[in-house]
């Protein structure tokens, strides 16, 4: 197994990747976009495009009245990433059908756990406009004072609800 | 350019983000999770090289010409529902490990848990969205438009940049420390 | 060196390269009233507008003449003369500054927000339906400008619509005036001046 690339060199071609993005398309890099995305379309087909389009929650992801992640900039991006991602651990070695979790946590709490804190992750991302991806990195990058409040936010309620979660993790 | 093209170029950078984010180890909950013990610095390291790496590259671009800024998307700014959205999502994030990008990265790479956390996005979003007409207020308020530093702070983009750079460089060395002294 | 020098070099070398471009070779700002004002004391700024020449066609600071950064590079005036610049974006506007005073001119000022502060201050005041006296006293003094110009005062503006912008200091690199500034021009041109 390949030992894990040096932090700073993965940062700085993240950060090239970024810019490529601004200059190639005019936006950057994003993921919980893309699930807004997916989220409406499966709602849509669950209870029908006319209802769904009434949302206007859910409204934005359905113009013309049609689901269209796949016509979706970021939906195409993350199916990138999920690519990129098993190509690099394919070749390091480090594909493992498995949980990651704390020594003391069994399976089913560690998947509990992760729903949940996915679930929150969910609506924090809808009301901060996105995530670590959206938010934090690419409008980080351009200085926007929306995605620097969501680092501080985000890096000091993390580390704030971390105690509270050790037993999860150790 | 083409909605093809635009496709196929969202599909390749999304393909060297992944590629780097696994190779970082970004796709090991307990990795990522170490930041939040100071047990494993890699979520700060990389995600500020990265947004220094960018931020850099779009100042200098910029001022060289080759890269006009009036085209490129910048978020608009809601400042009191980015605040909440911010720690809810960070209190998720230490419960769950991964973020939305890093879970595809676990998923794809055969970890059950990252397939966890993307139903739970899910979940989340739906909540949201069946809730919206609650959240709507909270979600509509502070509305600042696409608001940069620069602009809040009165201080020329330049002088915000070295800035930028130099808090990054103090955390850097901060985490070396760390690193040495376990 | 270590990988990690090299990286910490060229931070080091950009990041501190940013804050010194827009401090020590930036051109200092000015205000478009402050220009307006100069130009109707007679003081006779040289103006140069950085934009297409389409869009210069369409309006332009009076007096401003249309110029390129390239062409700032061969500019040849006495070094003391008082330089105006405005641009499409700030970024154009600071290159072609630090361009000027790399070369020597020791009075270049970039005017914020470009043509947009023009545009809402000079040209076309307003003066909100539900203007404070100050407001007021701060409106007769642009609606002299902008009539000594040929330009048309605006009153009983919603508030809602009153123009905003950074008119009191620093570079805005992230602002975008010029998606405003071409409605702007637009609408003047449709009503005709």
């Amino acid at each position: 197994m390949t030992r894990y690339a040096d932090p700073y060199l993965a940062g700085a071609g993240i950060g090239v990747v970024l810019v490529a993005a601004y200059v190639l398309v005019g936006q950057g890099l994003g993921a919980s976009g893309a699930f807004a995305s997916v989220t409406a379309a499966l709602t849509a087909g669950v209870v029908g495009t006319a209802r769904a389009s009434a949302s206007p929650a859910v409204a934005p992801y359905l113009p013309n009245g049609a689901a269209s992640p796949l016509t979706d900039w970021l939906v195409w991006e993350l199916a990138g990433v999920a690519l990129g991602a098993f190509l690099s651990a394919w070749r390091a070695g480090r594909l493992a059908r498995t949980i990651e979790r704390g020594p003391g946590t069994g399976a089913p709490a560690r998947v509990m756990t992760a729903v949940l804190g996915g679930a929150l992750m969910g609506v924090g991302a809808k009301f901060a406009r996105g995530c670590t991806s959206g938010q934090a990195l690419s409008g980080g990058a351009l200085l926007s004072v929306g995605s620097w409040i969501f680092i501080v936010t985000a890096f000091a309620a993390a580390f704030a609800a971390a105690p509270l979660a050790r037993r999860l993790w150790s | 350019m083409s909605t093809a093209s635009s496709l196929g170029i969202a599909l390749l950078l999304g393909v060297a983000f992944g590629w780097l984010l696994e190779r970082a180890g970004l796709g090991n909950a307990r990795k990522l999770v170490g930041q939040f013990y100071l047990t494993d610095l890699t979520v700060l390291e990389v995600l500020f090289s990265a947004l220094v790496t960018a931020m850099l590259g779009v100042f200098w671009l910029d001022r060289l010409g080759l890269l006009d800024l009036r085209a490129v998307y910048l978020p608009e700014t809601f400042a009191l529902p980015q605040a909440l959205g911010g720690a809810l999502f960070g209190g998720g994030l230490v419960l769950a490990g991964l973020c939305p990008g890093t879970s595809c990265v676990a998923a794809a790479t055969g970890r059950a848990d990252g397939l966890a956390v993307i139903g739970g996005l899910v979940l989340g979003i739906l909540a949201f969205n069946s809730a919206f007409d609650w959240l709507r207020q909270i979600y509509a308020s502070t509305p600042l438009g696409p608001l940069t530093l620069p602009e809040l702070l009165h201080v020329p983009a330049g002088i915000v940049v070295g800035t930028v750079t130099a808090m990054a460089l103090g955390v850097f060395a901060g985490a070396r420390r760390l690193r040495v002294q376990p | 060196m270590t990988l990690h020098a090299w990286l910490l070099a060229v931070a080091v070398i950009l990041g501190g390269g940013a804050a010194a471009a827009d401090s020590l070779l930036a051109g200092h700002e000015t205000s478009a009233v402050a220009l307006a004002e100069a130009i109707v004391n007679g003081e006779m700024p040289r103006v140069f507008d950085l934009r297409t020449p389409a869009e210069f066609e369409a309006f332009h600071v009076p007096s401003a003449t249309r110029t390129t950064v390239r062409d700032l590079l061969a500019l040849d005036l006495p070094r003391p003369t008082r330089v105006v610049l405005y641009a499409g974006d700030a970024g154009e506007a600071a290159r072609a500054s630090m361009v000027l005073r790399l070369r020597g001119y020791r009075d270049v000022a970039v005017l914020r927000q470009g043509l947009y502060e023009w545009l809402t201050r000079v040209h076309e005041p307003a003066l909100a339906v539900d203007a404070t006296v100050q407001e007021r006293a701060t409106f007769e003094r642009l609606a002299a400008l902008s009539r000594y110009f040929g330009g048309r005062p605006r009153l009983d503006v919603p508030r809602a619509e009153m123009p905003s912008g950074d008119w009191k200091a620093g570079a805005d690199a992230g602002s975008r005036p010029s998606m405003n500034t071409a409605l702007l021009v637009a609408a003047i041109r449709r009503r005709g001046c």
